[in-house]
């Protein structure tokens, strides 16, 4: 396993940009896991 | 001593600390700041939920009624289990993270630094929530952490007030989780590949991981719960076509994950630990690394040995059997490896080994009466009864507690730059593993001999091990004070600690000035060889 081209960067702006973008990506799937199991409690009935 | 990466210490030098109480620790967006902030909570959370295991024990000290109402029993058998799952242990190991995780990969904070200081400051509202629900009019929760319906919907209108928490205290582990992997996969000193990273540093990552599947599962199952009592839905309620079996499914399948989101951590710790005192590099670390993520998929595909009394098809039974043994496969590879590294090693016991060792054997016994209570016939038996307690407690008091203690030894000096007292700290070993025994391991003679679990009264014939037990139990009520004492001998008198307060310590954390300064790594370390804890050695 390699590290990914944020590695090689020492740009912190750059970096927290990226992180950013992993945070909102993970917080939509962690609200589609919520949101969706609901609908799928109500839609299955 | 030398220090193993460069470092910009001129830099560090400048501490910046925020001056005043509420701005320094309300507003703090430091990840140190809010490490200690979460472990303080930790520890105050500790002693609430060993508080009412205190009024536990007392009551089954001796058959018959003796101190509280059997409902006050179940609320506290109820509320200790989540105090010290969500506010306990949990925080603990979030603390642990946050302080040592950005000192580890070289990073100067946590990716999100505000959102940080959201995650922590949830848990207190959550806690007080939760803790004022026993107050309520019509009394608190009293059904089990485990909240199935319909008995946890059958008490007064504080099972909303308590949805309400499991959902704070939700938001904050997801916002944590969240934090810890953004943080871990976008802000690593230069030169740390993933498979460089320290163990502790991959236990956390595929925690959070975990931590974000199926925390938002628990939140969508007590949302159900919560619409099944107050809007006429039926989820759960068979009259009205729902099936309450179903919230077991749903719970366990949070439920299990739960338990290695406050396991893996503590594998990280003993990973970290073992090999300082050992002097010598931790054995097999790719292989520790793949057992994690293994255990951690695996805890996906084993809920339902949780519930196999409740009746489900037999290949269901056998299916879910087999899958929960294939469980040992991982953790026997990562127990293997630790006792590996201390082969032939040239091992001192100071204070963190101890617990770490203790971890090693004592979680092993959690394990093994895992694997027998995996197995459906015996589980039958076994089910409901004390043997279940005494395995869990042995795999999160002995287990999870006994990892962040070692921990909190290990990282002290590096935290506060001052070492702590050996002899005293042994003293505090020395009496926990005594007494965490004497707690515990009669729970298994005792289930085995029939007593079931959550009662405030039992036959005679359970009498003696209980006492033994109980005995056991406020023995190990006064360990947490004896840690007091430890720490603020150490704070008072403690020798000043050296940037690698250990000798066969490594990782990029031993590289920064003990006590680590306010802010570290604002430019990236230059790692060199054999600066890290596992990247100098060939896979």
């Amino acid at each position: 396993m390699t590290a990914g081209p944020d590695i090689a960067s020492d740009n912190l702006d750059l970096r927290r940009r990226r992180a950013r973008r992993t945070a909102l990506l993970f917080g939509g799937i962690a609200v589609a896991v919520y949101l969706g199991f609901l609908l799928s409690g109500v839609v299955g009935r | 001593m030398a220090h193993a990466a460069v470092h910009d210490d001129h830099h560090d030098a400048h501490d910046h600390k925020p001056q005043g109480f509420l701005h320094r620790w309300l507003f703090t967006t430091n990840h140190k700041d809010i490490g200690t902030l979460y472990l303080v909570f930790a520890l105050v959370m500790f002693l609430t939920g060993g508080s009412m295991a205190m009024i536990i024990r007392a009551e089954l000290f001796q058959p018959g009624m003796q101190l509280v109402q059997p409902e006050f029993f179940n609320e506290m058998t109820t509320v200790h289990a989540l105090v010290m799952i969500f506010g306990a242990v949990m925080p603990a190991f979030v603390g642990l993270g946050n302080w040592m995780i950005p000192l580890q990969v070289g990073a100067p904070d946590m990716a999100l630094p505000r959102m940080n200081n959201w995650s922590f400051w949830i848990l207190p509202f959550a806690f007080t929530l939760l803790i004022s629900s026993l107050f309520m009019p019509g009394a608190g929760p009293q059904g089990g952490w485990t909240l199935y319906p319909p008995l946890s919907l059958q008490g007064g209108n504080s099972v909303a007030f308590v949805i309400f928490a499991i959902h704070m205290m939700g938001i904050s582990s997801i916002m944590g989780a969240i934090n810890i992997i953004a943080t871990i996969l976008n802000m690593r000193a230069p030169g740390m590949d993933l498979l460089k990273m320290p163990i502790f540093v991959w236990s956390w990552l595929i925690t959070a991981f975990l931590l974000i599947a199926v925390m938002p599962v628990l939140a969508g199952a007590v949302t159900m719960l919560l619409t099944d009592k107050y809007f006429g839905t039926s989820f759960f309620n068979a009259a009205g076509g729902g099936d309450p079996v179903m919230f077991q499914h749903i719970f366990w399948f949070f439920g299990h994950p739960e338990v290695y989101i406050m396991i893996l951590p503590a594998f990280g710790i003993a990973s970290e630990i073992i090999p300082t005192f050992s002097r010598k590099p931790l054995f097999g670390y790719q292989a520790m690394v793949y057992a994690t993520a293994a255990i951690a998929f695996l805890s996906f595909i084993v809920w339902a040995h949780h519930m196999f009394t409740v009746g489900m098809p037999l290949g269901g039974e056998i299916y879910f059997m087999f899958a929960t043994m294939l469980i040992s496969i991982p953790t026997g590879v990562k127990v293997f490896n630790w006792v590996t590294t201390m082969w032939r090693g040239s091992i001192s016991f100071e204070a963190p080994m101890l617990w770490a060792v203790a971890f090693v054997i004592l979680f092993t016994i959690g394990g093994f009466s895992g694997l027998m209570l995996a197995i459906v016939p015996a589980d039958f038996q076994y089910h409901d009864t004390y043997f279940v307690v005494a395995h869990f407690h042995y795999v999160l008091v002995t287990g999870a507690l006994f990892s962040i203690i070692a921990a909190v030894y290990y990282w002290w000096p590096k935290w506060t730059g001052r070492m702590y007292n050996e002899t005293l700290a042994k003293i505090h070993f020395w009496w926990s593993v005594v007494f965490v025994n004497l707690l515990f391991f009669p729970q298994h003679f005792l289930g085995l001999a029939g007593m079931p679990r959550r009662i405030p009264d039992y036959n005679v014939v359970f009498a003696d091990w209980n006492m033994i037990s109980s005995i056991g139990a406020f023995g190990m009520f006064a360990t947490p004070f004896i840690m007091f004492f430890v720490l603020w001998h150490s704070k008072k008198h403690g020798v000043v600690a050296e940037a690698r307060a250990w000798e066969g310590a490594k990782g990029l954390e031993w590289t920064v000035p003990s006590p680590a300064p306010h802010h570290t790594f604002t430019t990236p370390p230059v790692i060199g060889p054999g600066d890290l804890a596992h990247g100098d050695i060939s896979h």
